[in-house]
């Protein structure tokens, strides 16, 4: 079966790409690149490329106006880290800067032209409490309908507390104390990653983890997790990240995989290596394929029914590259999400009531008076 | 003995004066303030040197031709309290 | 070619299959529709309007469906879908038209970061913008409403984009929306203009489209300079009066209300700063619409 037209990953994997659009297609690769949250990442990659100017100027204003907005949260994501460090600075804790938020701190291109939502740290859980404490001291607060059983979902089943709103700025932070569920059944040793981190530059508390970790973090985020509307910028950042790394180090696919091996996160990192390779073209040496393949026993039974699942779910978020099957692909990937959590015993309920909340009337849906006068 | 303590400008601030009155962009937080002609008064005196509570007291005593007593302190005081929650000054380093 | 120009059964073909391709200032919006009511609105609002080829590039995307409910059938509504996703909870039909100039607002306020957007009215006259930013109950739309029909070029009534580059105000000209009691002021006070059929209980009350005059539509691609900023405020009863402002005062008042000043950080900041250096700045109170637009003759006619 053809799938509908995807025009957006194949200008993510070659810019070059854009010479053979018309007026027609570009109509439709700014709403699949707005819609997947990668508009202002088509306009960092045309810009490097020297293609801008291509690009007619109806589109081309669509890709400015995203490109302000990317910036945009980049100053702010800069503001809300020094928020945090100011904030935090009493207890001393070591504040390690994850996803996002590390891409920017560190001036990472996997960081420009990108929207953000939260910003993701992790302290040691032995910090925890004291952290809470100074965070909502200053301002930081749970979701007032957070109940009982989400509170206890999060601090039971999931790598972080519940999300902080900053009551003033409206922003939002995730604080991880490592970077898989505890329960989960790949068991990563956050000490390890710790260790491992490397201070912002010209900062005494602020650290991001070592190149290698950065990639397994968000393979494990993107592979593991189950959450795929930002799948493809997810995707590119992966992209963009062990480029990065692999131009600055000569043995950075040597140390990816080893430490992907030491950290038991093997299996995210395959996929993270095959999908990046398949959708994006990210030029990943034989070796390491082999190695990652070695270590990964992969029936091609499994392997034919993963890359079902994961083409569909790292298409493009927008209708035209939705089918039938690819609801039914996030769906499995979903509850894939939750077994590699939680027993399964534990996990029928929580699903049960997912669906049952899921019929809530609402969210999608603004009111209108937002908009009006 | 213990030195005072000082209060600069931070850098990454743009402003506008119009009939007296101020308003500043702060291009790190992203926020934009209104100052009153008192308040656009003292900004201006940071601007020009890192000050403690008391000299943006005796600058500022200078300048209105006003004497220097607690009350004007106390308003310095609480103009400097405004400005670092604001991110408009911050402690000089020593 | 204008949207007027099209054949009835030509125009319900393209609202049902590829869209039709309407240009408002420097936008174009591929727009749907199954609803014969939407369809007779827009011939009335968007006649003057250019439509242009569907194969070509669009802004946005925005469509008013009947939505698929059983509702539909005792209670008909209408859906607003942008990019075939629902933006709003459905509305009554009759409230279709507001709608959707409530979702072409959206698409401009949340995409169009090319431009500092400003939550205001602005008219032009010999060359110069008057930009009217005011909360709703104002009366500003009336004003505009009133200006636009004595010879000031309607530039836009909701919304004023304006230039990164050079500060200068873009024409958005699209109908003018009138709330309650002004409805009735404005056909009073200008008989020939065109009103949509009044749309009853929304959520500001009844609310009436004025169509743009065709001369300010005509002129999309003339940006101006803005030289006053001008807070109106409706005041039964009240005499007339025009008194300067507090230029940082309204620099706060228009920053905080428009849609997307914090999205250009430093740049937005002196954008908007050259616009209150060139501009002056005053507080308008009025309760007769013919006095009020007299002074605003007097305002254009200074040197």
């Amino acid at each position: 079966m053809d799938l509908p037209a995807d025009l957006l990953t194949p200008v993510l994997r070659d810019p070059t790409a854009i010479r053979s659009l018309r007026d027609a297609d570009w109509d439709l690769l700014v709403r699949q690149g707005r819609e997947s949250g990668l508009l202002g990442r088509v306009h960092h990659r045309l810009a490097e490329a020297g293609l801008l100017d291509s690009v007619p100027e109806a589109p081309r204003r669509h890709l400015e106006a995203e490109w302000s907005l990317a910036e945009k949260q980049w100053r702010d994501v800069r503001w809300e880290v020094e928020c945090l460090r100011r904030n935090l600075a009493v207890t001393g804790v070591p504040i390690f800067l994850l996803k996002g938020a590390a891409y920017v701190l560190t001036g990472l291109p996997s960081g420009r032209g990108r929207l953000f939502g939260d910003v993701d740290l992790m302290v040691p859980r032995t910090a925890l409490p004291e952290v809470e404490k100074e965070l909502t001291l200053a301002g930081w607060r749970f979701d007032p309908d957070l109940d009982p059983y989400d509170d206890h979902y999060y601090r039971t089943w999931t790598h972080q507390i519940p999300p902080l709103t900053h009551f003033l700025r409206h922003t939002c932070v995730d604080v991880h104390h490592t970077i898989v569920p505890e329960t989960a059944r790949v068991d990563v040793n956050a000490k390890k990653l710790r260790d491992a981190a490397r201070a912002v530059d010209g900062s005494e508390d602020l650290y991001v983890l070592a190149p290698a970790d950065m990639v397994l973090h968000s393979a494990v985020h993107l592979f593991n997790e189950g959450q795929f509307e930002r799948g493809l910028r997810d995707l590119t950042d992966l992209d963009l990240l062990m480029s990065r790394f692999a131009a600055e180090d000569a043995e950075f696919w040597s140390r990816l995989v080893a430490r992907a091996s030491e950290l038991d996160l093997q299996r995210p990192l395959f996929y993270c290596l095959r999908y990046c390779r398949l959708i994006l073209g990210t030029e990943v040496p034989e070796q390491a394929r082999r190695d990652i393949a070695r270590a990964v026993p992969v029936g091609g039974g499994h392997r034919w029914l993963m890359d079902l699942l994961f083409t569909r779910a790292l298409r493009p978020h927008h209708h035209s590259c939705r089918t039938a099957a690819s609801g039914a692909a996030l769906w499995l990937l979903y509850v894939r999400s939750h077994y590699l959590r939680m027993p399964l015993r534990l996990l029928l309920p929580h699903l049960w009531r997912k669906a049952f909340r899921g019929i809530k009337k609402g969210d999608a849906t603004a009111d209108v008076e937002g908009y009006t006068t | 003995m213990r030195l005072p303590r000082r209060f600069q400008l931070t850098h990454h601030l743009s402003r506008r004066l119009w009939d007296g009155e101020c308003v500043v962009y702060d291009d790190q937080s992203g926020d934009t303030h209104h100052l009153d002609p008192l308040a656009t008064s003292a900004l201006l005196l940071f601007a020009a040197a890192p000050l403690s509570d008391k000299e943006l007291a005796a600058r500022m005593a200078e300048l209105l031709e006003a004497p220097e007593d607690n009350e004007l302190l106390d308003w310095c005081q609480r103009t400097i309290f405004r400005f670092r929650m604001t991110n408009l000054v911050a402690e000089v380093e020593i | 070619m204008n949207l007027g120009d099209l054949a009835p059964q030509d125009l319900t073909r393209r609202l049902r299959g590829p869209g039709v391709m309407l240009r408002t200032g420097p936008f174009v919006s591929r727009i749907w529709t199954d609803m014969p009511i939407m369809e007779r609105g827009l011939s009335l609002l968007y006649a003057d309007y250019p439509v242009e080829d569907d194969r070509g590039f669009a802004d946005f995307h925005v469509s008013v469906m009947r939505p698929r409910s059983l509702r539909r059938w005792f209670q008909p509504q209408a859906q607003l879908l942008y990019d075939h996703q629902a933006l709003f909870e459905p509305l009554p039909l009759d409230q279709a038209l507001p709608m959707f100039e409530w979702g072409m607002n959206w698409a401009v306020g949340t995409m169009a970061n090319q431009f500092l957007i400003l939550h205001a009215a602005t008219l032009e006259r010999n060359g110069r913008v008057v930009i009217m930013p005011a909360p709703p109950g104002s009366g500003k739309s009336t004003l505009c409403a009133g200006l636009a029909c004595r010879g000031w070029r309607l530039m836009s009534d909701e919304m004023a984009l304006i230039t990164l580059d050079d500060g200068l105000v873009v024409p958005l000209a699209r109908p003018v929306s009138l709330k309650n009691k002004s409805i009735e002021v404005m056909t009073r006070f200008a008989p020939d203009a065109v009103f949509s059929e009044p749309a009853e209980e929304t959520h500001k009350g009844t609310v009436a489209l004025m169509r743009a005059p065709r001369d300010s539509v005509a002129r999309k691609r003339d940006p101006a300079r803005p030289a006053w900023i001008v807070f109106p405020n409706y005041l039964p009863g009240a005499e007339t009066s025009l008194a300067p402002r507090s230029k940082a005062a309204t620099f706060m008042e228009m920053g905080e209300n428009a849609f997307n000043y914090s999205v250009h950080g430093r740049r937005g900041f002196d954008v908007l700063a050259g616009i209150l250096d060139s501009c002056a700045c005053y507080d308008f109170r009025y309760s007769d619409l013919d006095h009020a637009v007299q002074v605003f003759s007097s305002l254009a006619s200074e040197a």
